[in-house]
């Protein structure tokens, strides 16, 4: 059985969910939220532009690192 | 994390200062980078806090409600379109709370862990984490012309 996420809830663990640090269970939460959810579908899409460009512009910023200072 | 270029000279000035003053302190065994490191780190959030306004706060209070409520949503299209000048990115970086910026900044351009942000700057993991996941929805409402 799936946990049942509420909107702010399931827009935290999106946050998470981006940097991949969410168990199977709460991933598939998270998922089931967005799918069935009018709302946090548009947040979450606007949250993944808004992680894939900042991860384009690290990129391009330090060509060969694989990130992780100090 | 800082305004400009000469802000953040000051703050390397600044960070050499605290360095010297505190060199009683530094234990040989430790990695002299990353006691430095440590020092500009604070040192930034020293700055950034001072220079933050009541109103930023308030302004970052009113989009975290935004993100507790459930009828709030944001056209992930704009926020996309909007993402193509790098001039609303900055400006949008610029409105984030001083420590959300800082936070964001080092893991999602910087590559930083969130676990080694912690340990530099001495802010607890659980609130690095709070303070990426609020600067990221922070930085969609911003982006989406709603702040």
């Amino acid at each position: 059985m799936t946990v049942a996420l509420s909107c702010a809830e399931a827009r935290d663990l999106a946050s998470d969910l981006l940097d991949g640090e969410l168990s199977p269970e709460l991933e598939r939460a998270v998922d089931e939220h967005v799918t069935g959810c009018p709302t946090c579908p548009g947040l979450y899409r606007a949250l993944l532009a808004v992680h894939h460009e900042l991860e384009r512009l690290r990129q391009e910023e330090e060509p060969g690192e694989g990130g992780g200072a100090a | 994390m800082l305004a400009d270029a000469a802000e953040a000279e000051d703050v390397v000035q600044e960070s050499a200062l605290h360095a010297l003053r505190g060199r009683e302190g530094f234990r040989s065994e430790a990695d002299v980078c990353s006691w430095f490191q440590r020092i500009c780190i604070n040192t930034c959030r020293e700055v950034a806090r001072k220079r933050s306004s009541e109103q930023n706060r308030l302004e970052a209070a009113r989009r975290e409600e935004l993100w507790r409520d459930p009828g709030y949503s944001v056209d992930p299209e704009a926020v996309a379109l909007a993402l193509e000048s790098g001039e609303r990115l900055r400006g949008a970086l610029a409105s984030l709370t001083p420590d959300q910026r800082l936070v964001v900044v080092m893991h999602d351009l910087q590559g930083w862990k969130a676990r080694e942000i912690a340990e530099n700057s001495g802010l607890p993991l659980p609130t690095v984490k709070s303070h990426l996941r609020r600067g990221r929805q922070a930085l969609v409402t911003l982006l989406a012309g709603r702040a």
